[in-house]
């Protein structure tokens, strides 16, 4: 029975524990852990959620949804174990981007910590994310009730590589379309290649469903989202395969998020067009399919925690030392116009050189990411 | 000679491009260019009037974008979606050509999910002649999805009680 007990332990555990008298359901599965609960805004409109880190773990996540509509949670500061301040939105205030989740965007905000290795190895203890809860003129909101999924991670393989698990689904009678279907395998294995020369392994169920293939932009609640991002296990990173999205056909792919969540979501998902990643003629060349593999690849990149190196623009950039802030087209295309990140394609209008590059630091980041197993 | 030198000062600028090319394929104007490359760019999406604000011709270099942009794929796909919202008349040849031939079937899947953005007259022009044409069966369900009754019901309509193929679409 002793020798029994550890395995039962590595099972799906579930219990539910009471913190200050609040229900907080937790569940185990492999190495992760996923607790779930909610928190209020104080007077300052800032809710503490507690994080607790146990030895052995490498990262966790935090997701926290308003309950109600029109309010924008977001990331105030992140309280070390000792007490001290490891993160604060104010000292991120300028033209490097280090997590989506300062800005209050969406219904929900999604922080990943540490987010690189310059952040450090994760101490054990109890971490405070501070997430302040605003209105759409921006005042801070108190007593209003989040619901929190805080998500840890232990990591018996090191941070040097990781599988990220990706449930594929196809939208509404794409998966009876063999151009759409072949295409979009063939894109995976191109996507696959990529990852993997930096220790990503990619690990793909796909399935279908009957969701509309008009898929969500992602900037306003969306049923059919929720609903596949409910489906999926704690570890699945949602892609939906589509058609268009938002009505139209000038979004080729977008990421739910910077880093995205594993859990439900109305934006807890990459949502993706067939169409626009097809071309004029419909249907997938081998340029096309290689292009759209990165396109994956750089989408699902966004949501383990990838910023674009340099922003089209060259006056921003993400918050890495080894990737060049670049000032100009000439010098960023240089740098960087190999980078799997770089906001565009450099095409010459009939083939793109290959995407398929990241720094040291960036893959640090997605192998950080919670849901990088 | 002077090709190279036009496309090295238009490098310095930032704006160059590949060697003039073919008779098949002619070589992109600057605005061309200009459009080109603001369509190709990942995130976040251009909108339709920061694109047409870089040209002096926006429906003519759209057309010539959407004809010739082979990759990245989307390119084409947006130039052909803002030629189509924005400058209907002007696209309406083009629209016509699409929604008829299964050699831009990706286009006509395009044109046919944006059917309640267009002029009612063509949009019933491109639904009907649609589901004449050889990418009927891709069509129909596209266009009986429309939000617009009077379009979705096209989709019901007997092939042959529909106007016939014009002469210059037929194949």
């Amino acid at each position: 029975m002793t020798r029994l007990l550890p395995a039962l332990l590595l099972l799906s555990v579930a219990c539910t524990g009471d913190k200050d008298g609040k229900k907080v359901d937790v569940s185990t599965d492999g190495d992760l852990t996923t607790r779930r609960f909610s928190a209020t805004t104080d007077g300052r409109g800032i809710a503490a959620v507690e994080v607790p880190v146990a030895q052995g773990e490498v990262a966790f996540l935090v997701h926290a949804t308003a309950s109600s509509s029109g309010l924008y949670p977001s990331l105030e500061r992140l309280e070390a174990t000792g007490g001290g301040t490891a993160l604060s939105w104010e000292d991120w205030y300028g033209d490097e981007s280090l997590t989506g989740a300062f800005y209050p965007e969406a219904a929900d905000t999604i922080f990943n910590w540490p987010v690189r290795e310059a952040d450090g190895p994760l101490d054990s203890g109890t971490w405070i994310a501070e997430i302040a809860v605003t209105d759409d003129d921006g005042y801070y909101v108190g007593d209003e009730e989040l619901d929190v999924i805080v998500q840890t991670r232990t990591d018996s393989g090191g941070l040097d590589a990781g599988s990220v698990s990706v449930r594929l689904v196809y939208a509404d009678g794409l998966a009876d379309d063999a151009e759409v279907v072949s295409g979009t395998e063939g894109a995976v294995e191109r996507w696959r290649e990529v990852w993997a020369a930096y220790g990503l392994e990619l690990v793909l169920e796909t399935a279908s469903s009957d969701i509309d293939p008009d898929l969500s932009d992602l900037y306003g609640p969306d049923d059919d989202v929720f609903t596949e991002s409910s489906a999926s296990t704690d570890d699945d990173i949602v892609v939906l395969v589509g058609e268009r999205i938002g009505g139209r056909i000038d979004s080729y792919g977008i990421a739910g998020g910077i880093p995205g969540s594993l859990t439900e979501s109305s934006r807890g998902a990459v949502v993706i067009s067939w169409l626009a990643n097809a071309g004029g003629d419909g249907t997938f060349s081998d340029e096309d399919i290689r292009l759209y593999g990165e396109t994956l690849a750089h989408e699902v990149g966004h949501y383990t925690g990838l910023f674009h190196p340099v922003e089209d623009g060259w006056s921003a950039w993400d918050a890495l030392d080894d990737t060049p802030d670049c000032g100009s087209t000439n010098a960023c295309e240089t740098d960087l116009g190999e980078n799997l990140m770089f906001p565009y394609p450099v095409c010459d209008w009939s083939t793109c050189p290959a995407q398929d590059q990241l720094s040291d630091g960036q893959v640090g980041v997605a192998q950080r990411y919670t849901g990088t197993l | 000679m002077r090709a190279l030198i036009v496309s090295l000062a238009l490098a310095s600028a930032g704006l160059a491009f590949a060697l003039p090319a073919t008779a098949a394929t002619p070589a992109p104007s600057v605005s061309q260019q200009a459009v080109y490359k603001a369509l190709s760019v990942r995130d976040p999406v251009p909108t339709c009037a920061a694109i047409t604000a870089l040209t002096d011709q926006p429906a003519a270099d759209l057309a010539f974008v959407a004809e010739h942009a082979a990759q990245p794929a989307w390119a084409g796909m947006r130039a052909a979606e803002c030629l189509l919202e924005g400058h209907p008349d002007a696209a309406r040849p083009l629209a016509r050509r699409w929604v008829t031939s299964t050699e831009s079937r990706g286009f006509a899947l395009m044109a046919l999910g944006m059917l309640d953005r267009l002029p009612r007259g063509l949009a019933v022009e491109l639904a009907q002649v649609a589901r004449r044409g050889p990418l009927a069966d891709a069509a129909t369900p596209r266009i009986a999805r429309s939000p617009v009754p009077e379009i979705a019901a096209i989709a019901a309509v007997p092939v042959a009680d529909l106007p016939p193929l014009p002469d210059d679409l037929r194949p």
